[in-house]
């Protein structure tokens, strides 16, 4: 886990850029610092920076006068060590000594599976790293390596060979990679404040999306955004930069859909042992560090399921755990997360309480981290548990992202469920899902059916009541919204079951992961996230409904799989929280601090 | 683009309910990150 940037420019880059960028993401990793320059005439340095470990001192530093000619290509990497912690995993990287290097944001799972089969083909390594792996991987599969993978990643590999630089970003933009690119010149980072070091790069503000970010809470494109110009590469996606014209193509390599579709054809036999098989050995994958690693606790079903495969498997090591607390009995889940806590041996749990003077106090910073606005209090939430976790010195935390968007975790997948009973005229298995939903979690099920019914209305229709009903623009100028009027919200929201995790997948999720990722870097953290290993991902999905929805328990195949791994009282919660704010009360605590912001702002009032 | 008065009459108490109380609080990270990132519009 680490924060990666670069320049590629026709017209030749000014290094005290680059110098600035990698200050700017000094929080993603702090262990150390590398850089790779190449002039016009292809010729390549190696240069430090004022993180560099020893054992690189040699380097030139980047902001030395080291070349007589223009440096058109520039990558730069940021160092949280996790995997092979010695000088062998110094980054930019090379593999072999080849003309081929590599800057890597991210963790690949199954480095040693991988490995195993290189060395089968003649491969040798000298490090213990998953980057090497990644860059003999290149060397044997081309672009298509990334197929092999299972985690998370954003990279970027120069071919002095082929003359390019080969850009890729996982499957599901678990790890960020935004650009700009305009006229021959490319700037990309892992974060968005590394790319506005570029001075000639304005943060002006993309109305369009701001309006939809208000009215809609989301982009209708998620990879703008807010930032006119600053765009993300799509998640499944490579980039490929041709040296010779300075023109980039971009090309997905993951269908997620596709994917879906191939396991649902699959004949899985046994729906739950598959998934237990996938779930253990996600966490195991996920557990490969050479550092300890801690986990986020909410008292939930997901962060528990995690604790339960994962705890075991750490007995002779202790396992930190990471909760936020609260004194309003509304929205405290310690009770819960104690149980968890207390059913292991080897579980040392700590527990923050975010409070609206914090809040207040850390709002510029954490929104200096997020790049762009927060949609919601409850991020703090995450923002005060991983900054807990930073003060014990954790590295790794584990986190239950993503088991609510692929099993349908969320309130709208029952009525959608319920629904499609109906359709089918499943009627006695009708009666007996309602009446088990009404005891288990007190819903009102017409209520939920209408909802399920909404989402099965033609597509213009539901477009344009979606729009109607979801439209936010209490606080805006008449001006604006009449301005703005124009702009839609596209809806993509799926027909069934299927389809709304595979949207809520793709798109509902891409905020989250921003502040999954922001929350857990600005402390030095790589947060690692079980649920999306996209073996389990298409597993999840592809599951019929009655396997994730079954007498009325939501994620039952997960409740299953956890049964007696952790207390019952657990297992079978009828309530769902994750991370929760009081965010109504904290309006009137934080008043005057709130009255003194509007009445001394003046951008965002004054934008037309 | 943010009607000023709206929002301002918001602190007294009068958001109702929780879409209304989240829709403040997206104001207030839309304001603050005008702020912290100096956007120009």
């Amino acid at each position: 886990m680490c924060g990666i940037a670069g320049v590629i420019d026709r017209n030749g880059i000014d290094l005290n850029i680059l110098y600035r960028m990698s200050a700017v993401i000094r929080h993603r990793g702090p262990d150390d610092e590398g850089f790779l320059t190449v002039d016009t005439n292809k010729k390549f340095y190696l240069n430090r920076g004022d993180d560099s470990i020893p054992e690189v001192h040699s380097h030139q530093h980047i902001i030395s006068n080291f070349s007589e000619q223009k440096i058109q290509v520039a990558l730069l990497h940021r160092r949280l060590s996790i995997i092979d912690l010695s000088a062998h995993g110094h980054q930019p990287m090379n593999y072999n000594g080849n003309k081929t290097y590599i800057v890597f944001n991210g963790e690949v799972y199954n480095y040693r599976e991988i490995k195993s089969e290189l060395a089968a083909k003649g491969y040798s390594f000298s490090s213990d790293s998953d980057t090497e792996v990644i860059l003999a991987s290149y060397r044997e599969w081309g672009f298509d390596c990334v197929k092999k993978f299972m985690g998370m990643w954003a990279f970027a590999i120069y071919d002095h060979e082929k003359n390019i630089v080969f850009i890729s970003r996982d499957r599901f933009g678990i790890k960020p990679l935004y650009y700009f690119y305009k006229d021959g010149k490319l700037v990309f980072a892992s974060e968005i404040k590394a790319i506005l070091e570029d001075k000639n790069i304005v943060p002006e503000l993309n109305t369009e999306t701001a309006y939809q970010y208000i009215a809609f809470s989301k982009a209708n494109n998620p990879y703008e955004t807010l930032f006119k110009n600053i765009v993300e590469l799509p998640v499944g996606h490579n980039m490929v930069v041709n040296l010779s014209d300075f023109s980039i193509n971009l090309s997905s390599y993951y269908n997620l859909e596709d994917a879906v579709a191939t396991t649902a054809s699959s004949n899985i036999k046994d729906y739950f042992a598959e998934y237990q098989s996938r779930f253990s050995e996600s966490i195991s994958m996920h557990l490969r560090a050479d550092v300890p690693i801690g986990t986020c606790l909410s008292g939930g079903l997901d962060s528990s399921a995690i604790i339960g495969f994962a705890a075991p498997q750490l007995l002779n090591t202790t396992f930190n755990s990471f909760t936020a607390i609260y004194d309003d009995k509304k929205i405290d889940e310690s009770f819960f997360a104690n149980q968890v806590v207390n059913h292991f041996q080897n579980i040392k749990p700590y527990y923050t309480k975010p409070n609206f003077n914090d809040y207040w106090k850390d709002l510029d910073k954490l929104i200096w981290h997020q790049d762009l606005p927060i949609a919601s209090t409850s991020m703090y939430a995450q923002w005060e548990v991983m900054k807990l976790a930073g003060k014990q010195g954790m590295k790794v935390l584990l986190d239950g992202q993503g088991a609510d968007e692929t099993l349908g975790g969320y309130s709208v997948f029952t009525g959608v469920y319920l629904f499609s009973l109906l359709k089918k005229m499943r009627l006695a298995k009708f009666y007996h899902e309602q009446k088990c939903l009404k005891k288990n979690r007190g819903i009102k099920i017409s209520n939920e059916v209408m909802r399920g019914a909404f989402y099965l209305v033609p597509s213009s229709l539901k477009k344009s009541a979606r729009a109607q009903k979801r439209v936010g623009t209490t606080f805006l100028t008449e001006e604006f919204t009449l301005q703005n009027s124009n702009v839609k919200d596209k809806g993509v929201i799926g027909t069934n079951y299927r389809d709304m995790s595979i949207v809520s997948t793709k798109y509902g999720m891409h905020d989250l992961l921003r502040y999954e990722d922001r929350n857990s870097m600005a402390f030095s953290i790589e947060s690692r996230v079980p649920f999306l290993d996209h073996r389990l991902v298409e597993l999840s999905i592809a599951m019929p409904d009655d396997v994730k929805l079954h007498n009325g328990w939501t994620k039952y195949v997960l409740r299953k799989t956890i049964d007696k791994k952790i207390p019952d009282s657990v297992v079978w919660r009828t309530d769902k929280k994750g991370f929760v704010t009081p965010q109504k009360n904290w309006i009137t605590d934080l008043k005057p601090q709130l009255t003194f912001l509007f009445e001394r702002s003046k951008n965002a009032f004054n934008a037309q | 683009m943010l009607n000023r008065n709206k929002i301002l009459n918001s602190l007294d108490g009068t958001l109702d309910n929780a879409t209304k109380v989240s829709e403040f609080w997206k104001m207030v990270a839309f304001i603050k990150w005008n702020e912290v990132y100096h956007v120009k519009s």
